[in-house]
């Protein structure tokens, strides 16, 4: 038995970024559903408690950032832990490397404009909705 | 031994201008000719039975090189040049080249020595400054020029042989490394070098004798006062005197390498900074451009309700880009401030900040307790500063509704003054007690009851370290402590 990606959570410390995600991602209900987490505060228990596939995680977050947050992920020994795409507003190379070295699935520039949140919202519906398959 | 040759010594020893001396075993005098009376103005009865190392005007110099090359020589040793001041009788010094030898008999069993010393002074000059001739082969003048080399040029210098041994040192070198002249002839330079450059350059000064130079290796001397000497050395190979010489200029690099560090960590500190606040700025950046295009679609809409609440978002998203901005540059200014440290009265100086955090007292009703307070050593304005940001602090992270309450203390120790800022307000978790003081690194985000730039602790570390104190927080009984520590105006 195999399944897609159905639940999308996006933990992020501003109000603006999580709204812009709620607004893209409502055209696309069909196929996922989105939780938001402000901060990263409650996120680890959050995350444990929902089970999301896929989790979109900001990096800049005030106390525990969204690095630290990745490693403690991997460092649980989950098999059905989720796909992690890292969120940020910055091409930073040292950020962009270390997410991937973390073991981050993906690694996103935050858009900057209206169209470009619907357009991330269509293609990670799209990609990970629509065609990825995970072990169920 | 023929009749003639017997002669002939007598009267080699009686009539030569060299001065020889006879020494037994144990280094005793036994006999002078008239020219060594002549030189050193001793009549025989004047050292029969005296130690050599009375001629010496440095007896330690005599132990160092003189006594190692007769004791420790082997055959091929037996006789051998060496450069030594020595000691008239009436006090006055004098540069000679000495012809050293160890009077063996046939078992190998040493039964005297024998020197033969050639005053020197005439081409040398003065033997009371520092320092020892060269061997005479070349012409005055020429000697002149090496003399003022080694005295007068502001150059780090010396020549040693192939041993190591240092058989002229530059007057500046002896300044610099704080030693005699005394002190360095007949010692090597890896007794003045780190282990670790010792090591290298007894291997290094191969180099020399193989290729004929070497080019600015860097090497750590220490100074009589312990101090390290950072240099650069260079060398070039000497065959002119007829031995083999490694002529030595150390530049002294110390200072260099000192400006180097600090601006190697200063750009080090730029650029993790000049990151962090490229992506700082991004995001409110981001949100205005976001908030201004929702504003133009919900305008078409006519939603002016939606219109009114992007645009209070857009303008507190300016302001906290604003407040950004302003920080960073008093963060940069801050970095390139000069400290003129003075002795302060810290009551004096948290007067005035009280006052300038007038109104935010007065707003939050805060209570601030001031102890009594030492003199500290600093800089009003900069201190100023980390006081505002302490205080204000202090009285901003509190938890709803809670009267902040500050108490301001400190504690002199021998050279150390310790103040504390203690509230009682919401605390820092441990985890984050560090990396507070990191710029623009921030417990609370923007959406929180707690706006701030990121800036303000890690000014207070910029400018405490600085002044060469440290700063840390600790939790108090309710609320955080904040420590700063800072040089006292008592003496050490």
């Amino acid at each position: 038995m195999v399944h897609k990606v159905q639940s999308v959570m996006v933990v992020d410390d501003e109000q603006l970024d999580l709204r812009m995600m709620q607004r893209s991602f409502a055209a696309f209900e069909d196929c996922m559903t989105l939780e938001q987490v402000q901060g990263s505060d409650g996120a680890l228990g959050a995350i444990q408690q929902s089970r999301p596939d896929l989790l979109l995680l900001d990096i800049a977050m005030p106390g525990t950032s969204g690095f630290e947050l990745l490693s403690q992920l991997r460092g649980q020994d989950d098999a059905d832990r989720p796909v992690v795409i890292m969120l940020s507003s910055s091409e930073d190379p040292n950020d962009i490397e270390r997410a991937y070295e973390l073991g981050a699935a993906g690694y996103i520039v935050k858009p900057t404009t209206l169209d470009g949140y619907r357009e991330l919202a269509s293609s990670v519906s799209c990609f990970w909705g629509r065609q990825v398959v995970r072990p169920n | 031994m023929p009749k003639d040759r017997q002669r002939l010594l007598n009267a080699l020893f009686n009539d030569t201008p060299e001065a020889i001396v006879i020494a037994d075993h144990e280094r005793c005098i036994v006999d002078i000719n008239p020219a060594f009376e002549r030189v050193l103005g001793y009549q025989l009865e004047d050292l029969a039975g005296k130690p050599t190392s009375i001629l010496y005007a440095d007896g330690q110099i005599f132990h160092q090189t003189g006594a190692k090359v007769f004791n420790e020589g082997t055959d091929a040793n037996r006789s051998s040049v060496l450069y030594f001041r020595y000691r008239r009788k009436d006090g006055t010094l004098f540069p000679g080249r000495t012809l050293g030898m160890r009077l063996q008999d046939d078992a190998g069993k040493v039964f005297g020595f024998v020197g033969v010393i050639n005053d020197l002074s005439a081409l040398v000059g003065d033997a009371n400054l520092h320092g020892e001739g060269f061997p005479t082969e070349i012409g005055a003048s020429e000697r002149a020029l090496v003399n003022a080399l080694f005295e007068k040029m502001p150059g780090i210098l010396h020549a040693c042989d192939e041993d190591g041994v240092i058989h002229r040192v530059s007057q500046t070198w002896l300044d610099r490394m704080g030693y005699t002249a005394s002190e360095v002839l007949g010692r090597t330079p890896w007794d003045f070098m780190t282990k670790e450059s010792a090591e290298r350059s007894r291997i290094g000064i191969q180099e020399v004798w193989r290729t004929g130079h070497r080019h600015r290796i860097p090497y750590t001397f220490i100074a009589k006062s312990g101090q390290p000497v950072e240099i650069e050395l260079s060398a070039t190979l000497d065959t002119s005197q007829g031995q083999r010489m490694a002529l030595v200029l150390l530049e002294d690099v110390t200072q260099r390498n000192a400006t180097l560090r600090v601006l190697e960590d200063r750009n080090q500190q730029l650029r993790d900074f000049a990151r962090a606040a490229a992506h700082d700025l991004q995001a409110p950046l981001r949100h205005i451009s976001l908030f201004a295009e929702m504003i133009a679609e919900d305008n078409k809409k006519g939603d002016t309700a939606a219109v009114a609440d992007h645009a209070a978002e857009l303008i507190a998203s300016t302001q906290r880009l604003n407040a950004m901005v302003r920080g960073l540059l008093d963060f940069t200014l801050t970095n390139q401030a000069q400290v003129l440290p003075e002795p302060c009265e810290l009551a004096a100086l948290l007067e005035r900040t009280s006052e300038a955090l007038g109104a935010t007292i007065q707003d939050t009703g805060a209570q601030v307790h001031i102890g009594e307070m030492p003199a500290v050593i600093c800089d009003p304005s900069l201190m100023e500063r980390v006081l505002v940001n302490l205080l204000s602090n202090a009285v901003k992270y509190v938890a709803p509704g809670t009267v902040p309450q500050v108490q301001v203390s400190a504690s002199v120790e021998t050279d150390w003054v310790e103040l504390v800022v203690a509230d009682n307000g919401i605390g820092i978790p441990e985890l984050f007690r560090e990396r507070i003081f990191e710029p623009l690194r921030r417990l609370h985000g923007p959406d929180s009851d707690y706006p701030g730039s990121g800036i303000g602790l890690a000014l207070c570390k910029r400018i405490v370290l600085a002044h060469g104190g440290s700063i840390w927080t600790e939790p108090g009984q309710n609320g955080s402590r904040f420590h700063v520590r800072l040089p006292g105006t008592k003496p050490c």
